[in-house]
């Protein structure tokens, strides 16, 4: 019957895959993909390395690409030393899975987001191994972390939570040759906003009177579900600077409401900027379209369309990578710089590291990587801005990320943490209302109804 | 007056019935014109995004951001193989390969195993609570993934605690006997995952089979796992071969189940291993161009190697009830 | 058959039932037991069973959060019903009659494996690949965007497509208003679009097999008898394939009722395009309210109920006239 004998050939074709991937099974089964990356260059300094062969610790991280290749190059010395294994897992969609994970029971041993909404939620729920629980860990990252930082990673008065791989987010990067052909200064440490809108105002203003024809600012607001963190950034940018730490702090913590006049007074003076079609290439529509990474292009196009941008420090990455779109061989300080934002404080936003139980191996990683020495491995390597005070500035690769690391420690700077990174998941973070607001205001809506929906967005959040 | 010449007869009786055939060919071809335009037409929009795709796997990533993948075409040649260079020499990648095979190939088997037991009771088997049994089966088809993973795997983290000896390792395909990071563990989750559908698919399929081939096979006094076996799979081809398709897909391409049920790295499969491809930004996203591609390489063989039972008529002839 | 052994049925159905059970049912029962436990509270009281304590509830607070919907800027429920309604009539419709159209066009041409490759091909895509080709036909910039490049070559404006708010005819013509109530939108019609594109090849390929299904004897009779195409299509194909078009439909409404990874991935929900699913995963993975979650989980099951209805319906009048 033909019938069977094509079942026969089905079940063969089956049969076949099925041998076929047991063969390849075996061969790959020979196959060592561990570690990458340098070879250790630093051996870990301190105490005796315990011995942990046979030992996994299980980190869950969102690192991916070369980020994952560093990362691998930062824990080698570890793994040499002490025989242990580190299975890590990269995700952006770390929120979820790691829910999920503690929810289900399965957590990993160690988790380093970059939000802290899920970090003090995880903390106030119980999850999270307070830190003191690993011998020596806590002393020292008292010792090794300013104050500030320690304070951030306190929940109910326990210590949780350790920072590093910063990013400062108080750089408005701009074209040099260009300023200086045009005669344009960056602002000084000093400055404030007015100085900025009086600068921007300048720029617009030769442009329309045909010195040249760039626009002062270039924006770009795309970032899949963190879309609108770019304007975010502004606004907290401006309180600080303008309404001070001390209004800042309440305005994180909830003691004022969201639409208090201050907060209005900052998002009015960032849509004075934003909103003016003079002052952005493309206006708010294009802002809204282009890609958070993709924003300093028109800065370097030949004229440049734009001449300044404001992103967070990891911007210098983007620009010197041609894959990015950006032409080949920018150089900091010669092509592109950046001036620190107006009014005095920086903001900044980091990976928290966070620890689920106490284990030996656990906790002999998580000193490693709290640690200067294994820290600087990575800050060499670019990309990385330690928030450890131990860090020897001389390791940071170019001038450009020292002068970045150095306004996040420098002590004149107020430096605060992310605001709506601080605030509760929903209000602040991906998908949050903070985010839709800035799109929502940038596409034309009412501000006060904007503030509104803020402001009503916290209670329901509150954690139990 | 000469006779009649039989033969120029003959071949002009030949050449005017080729003429008419030809002629008559033209005409279908010419009255097919729509039909062929349409399809031809409907197949390239439909291609024109993987085109795109398959275009901006071969450019400069620095030209994907900045230009369209149409201006490739018009200066050829600008290609490179950086792109699928850089993915295939991605540690692990080949590794994640086998892993993603593992986890497919028995998971597609094992949901169509089960499903097609169950279609054929539905189906040809009287039972209590036939229709309800059914209804709620099809419709658990509705329930969102992620609704499920963390009863599922607190479950599956309970088992490990109980049963301590699935903990081990199985021998030479590694991973554990049961529970998180174990293969069947996972080739489970996603059996039952695809059970809605198969079974949907099955006993609508099932259930369109004559009657009489029942009839006549239970007087000759065949038993149900004889009729299963020699009559309803035979017969179901396409809408198992079907099934074997989508399974496979949609196993193939899953990232969720196996990070959440499949945690370490080694055991990830392709689609983990392509996701970190991209950096915690989102750049380097011209690399999932070309690793699409790399992915999609087997689930198209799979496709064209089943897609013929379809062009088959498996019924012709039979007496259709 | 005669003398089938009451335990028989059992047995072929139980490796379905336990996992289908397992993986599926539970959880949504645990699911529905959620939803009843408002955001903090201990419930009424608790069982314990294998260890794991159900909390059992009674509260509508959470059902209420989706009626009054208080927080239309993080989470418009009302958007999100309304875009899942959407979903499911256009992007079934268009899904279906598209499938049927070409299974039935293709059975004629000889190339018919090749046509219908081409059309499955996106089914073989994953998300990920998916969102980066989408990304850049929808791409704003009419250099880099397919679709604004070709409609800027027609005349037409560059559009935002994954963005804009507006009516969907307001990129091609001046016809018509600017914008139409929600969720009659731009952006939404551009995801449904993507989803059509995805889909068409399912509902090609499972017409397909039933369209082989049908007796060729029937169809040559039917043309020998001077029947034209268009009769033979409407009087013999469509009553035929009926149950497969009904499996295809109600496969394909559920779809798009639990449709999360397109809109997640292109617009994570923004600009009005939320449905309940990526509400559901916002609220319970993201803003730790996993019972506001489990309701609009709860509200999407119950949308399915009439719709598993309607086929079973069917399924029994097909078996009584077998």
């Amino acid at each position: 019957m033909h019938l069977s004998r094509r079942l026969n050939s089905l079940v063969v074709t089956v049969l076949l895959l099925a041998a076929l991937s047991l063969l390849g099974l075996a061969s790959a089964c020979g196959d060592d993909d561990e570690g990458g990356g340098d070879g250790a260059t630093t051996a870990p300094a301190e105490g005796s390395p315990a011995d942990l062969t046979g030992e996994t610790v299980r980190a869950l991280g969102i690192w991916g690409s070369e980020e994952q290749a560093d990362f691998e190059a930062m824990i080698q010395p570890w793994k040499d030393d002490t025989g242990g294994q580190v299975e890590f897992t990269g995700s952006r969609d770390i929120n979820s899975l790691l829910t999920t994970q503690v929810a289900g029971g399965d957590p990993p041993d160690v988790a380093l987001p970059a939000s802290l909404g899920i970090f003090k939620d995880l903390a106030s729920q119980g999850e999270l191994t307070p830190i003191s629980e690993c011998p020596g860990l806590e002393d020292k990252v008292r010792a090794e972390y300013s104050e500030q930082v320690v304070d951030l990673g306190t929940v109910d008065d326990k210590l949780y939570g350790v920072f590093m791989k910063a990013g400062n987010k108080g750089t408005i990067w701009y074209n040099v040759p260009f300023f200086e052909a045009q005669g344009y200064e960056p602002l000084a440490a000093d400055a404030n906003f007015e100085d900025l809108l009086a600068l921007t105002e300048q720029i617009a203003a030769d442009k329309e009177s045909g010195k040249h024809n760039t626009f002062p600012w270039s924006d770009a607001e795309e970032a899949g579900g963190g879309s609108g963190f770019p304007g975010s950034d502004w606004i907290q940018q401006i309180v600080l600077g303008d309404s001070g730490p001390d209004v800042y702090d309440q305005w994180v913590a909830h003691e004022i409401p969201y639409n208090d006049p201050q907060i209005k007074d900052a998002w009015e003076k960032f849509g004075s900027i934003l909103l003016d079609e003079r002052f952005v290439l493309g206006g708010a529509d294009q802002a809204l379209a282009t890609k958070f990474s993709e924003g300093s292009i028109p800065l370097f196009t030949d004229p440049p369309q734009a001449a300044m941008h404001y992103l967070g420090s990891f911007n210098s990455g983007f620009i010197t990578d041609p894959t990015l779109g950006f032409p080949a061989g920018l150089e900091p300080g010669t092509d592109f710089d950046f001036f620190p934002f107006p009014g005095g404080g920086a903001t900044g936003d980091a990976n928290v590291m966070m620890l689920f139980n106490s284990d030996p191996a656990t906790c002999s990683f998580a000193e490693w990587m709290a640690g200067a020495d294994s820290q600087e491995i990575w800050v060499k390597l670019g990309g990385f801005t330690s928030l450890n005070t131990t860090v020897d500035l001389a390791s940071y690769p170019t001038d450009l990320d020292r002068r970045i690391a150095a306004q996040l420690t420098d002590p004149a700077t107020v430096f605060r943490f992310d605001a709506d990174d601080a605030m509760p998941s929903g209000v602040g973070g991906d998908n949050g209302a903070v985010f839709t607001g800035v799109l929502d205001y940038l596409s034309g809506g009412d501000l006060d109804d904007i503030l509104q929906g803020i402001e009503d967005a916290f209670p329901a959040q509150a954690s139990p | 007056m000469a006779e009649p010449n039989p033969s120029a007869t003959e071949a002009a009786v030949r050449a005017r019935a080729t003429g008419l055939q030809v002629g008559e060919a033209v005409k279908r071809f010419a009255s097919r014109m729509p039909l062929h335009i349409s399809i031809i037409g409907l197949a390239v929009i439909w291609s024109i995004p993987t085109i795109a795709l398959l275009v901006s796997s071969f450019r400069d990533p620095g030209l994907v951001v900045t230009s369209g993948w149409w201006n490739a075409i018009k200066n050829p040649f600008d290609f490179t193989l950086d792109n699928y260079q850089t993915v295939l020499d991605r540690q692990g990648m080949a590794r994640s390969f086998m892993n993603s095979l593992i986890i497919t190939i028995p998971a597609t088997l094992l949901t169509i195993l089960v499903a097609a037991s169950a279609a054929y009771a539905f189906a040809w088997m009287k039972f209590p609570l036939r229709n309800t049994l059914f209804l709620i089966v099809v419709a658990l088809l509705v329930v969102p993934l992620q609704m499920t993973l963390i009863p599922v795997l607190k479950l599956y983290v309970q088992i490990n605690e109980s049963f301590g000896f699935l903990n081990n390792e199985i021998p030479l395909l590694g991973g554990r006997w049961f529970g998180t990071n174990s293969y069947p563990g996972i080739w489970v989750a996603h059996a039952a995952y695809g059970l809605p559908f198969a079974v949907y698919l099955l006993r609508n399929f099932f259930g369109g089979l004559p009657r009489d081939l029942f009839e006549s096979a239970y007087l000759d006094g065949a038993s149900d796992f004889k009729v299963f076996t020699r009559i309803v799979i035979p017969l179901s081809m396409p809408a198992i071969a079907a099934l074997a398709i989508f399974q496979f897909l949609w196993v193939w391409n899953d990232l969720l189940v196996a990070l959440i049920f499949l945690g370490d790295p080694d055991r990830a499969p392709m689609t983990l291993t392509i996701t970190n491809l991209v950096s915690s930004f989102g750049t380097a996203y011209q690399l999932l161009t070309a690793a699409a591609f790399i992915s999609m390489a087997l689930p198209l063989v799979v496709f064209f190697a089943l897609q013929r039972y379809f062009v088959e008529g498996v019924l012709a002839g039979s007496v259709k009830g | 058959m005669i003398g089938r052994k009451w335990w028989v049925p059992w047995l072929w159905l139980a490796p379905t039932l336990l996992l289908s059970g397992v993986f599926l049912l539970y959880p949504v029962l645990d699911t529905v037991r959620r939803s009843f436990i408002a955001e903090g509270s201990d419930g009424i009281f608790s069982i314990d069973i294998l260890g794991l304590g159900l909390v059992i509830g009674a509260d509508l607070d959470n059902y209420r959060f989706i009626i009054d919907n208080p927080q239309p800027l993080v989470a418009d429920t009302h958007s999100a019903l309304l875009n899942n309604l959407m979903w499911l009539t256009v992007f079934t419709a268009i899904t279906v009659a598209l499938g049927l159209v070409i299974a039935v066009l293709a059975a004629r041409v000889r190339y018919e494996a090749v046509a219908k490759s081409a059309i499955f091909i996106p089914m073989a895509i994953s998300f990920v690949a998916a969102s980066v080709i989408w990304r850049f036909m929808y791409e704003f910039n009419p250099d880099i965007g397919t679709v604004n490049a070709v409609l800027k070559e027609i005349g037409g404006e560059p559009t935002r497509w994954l963005q804009d708010t507006g009516a969907p005819q307001a990129p091609f013509t001046d016809l018509g208003p600017d914008t139409l109530p929600r969720p009659i939108q731009i952006n939404n019609f551009a995801l449904v679009f993507v989803g059509v594109w995805m889909w068409t090849g399912f509902a090609m390929i499972v017409l397909s097999a039933g369209l082989k299904g049908i007796s060729t004897e029937i169809l040559e009779a039917a043309r020998v008898d001077g029947a034209n195409e268009w009769q033979i299509f409407w009087r013999i194909i469509i009553p035929n394939l009926s149950p497969t078009i009904v499996v295809v439909a109600t496969t394909l409404v559920i779809q798009a009722l639990k449709k999360f990874d397109l809109v997640w991935v292109m617009t994570a929900g923004k600009f009005k395009t939320d449905v309940v699913a990526t509400l559901f995963y916002k609220e319970a993975f993201l803003f730790n309210n996993p019972e506001i979650g489990a309701a609009l989980a709860v509200v999407l099951l119950l949308w399915v109920v009439p719709i598993m209805v309607i086929s079973i319906r069917r399924f029994q009048f097909q078996e009584e006239t077998r």
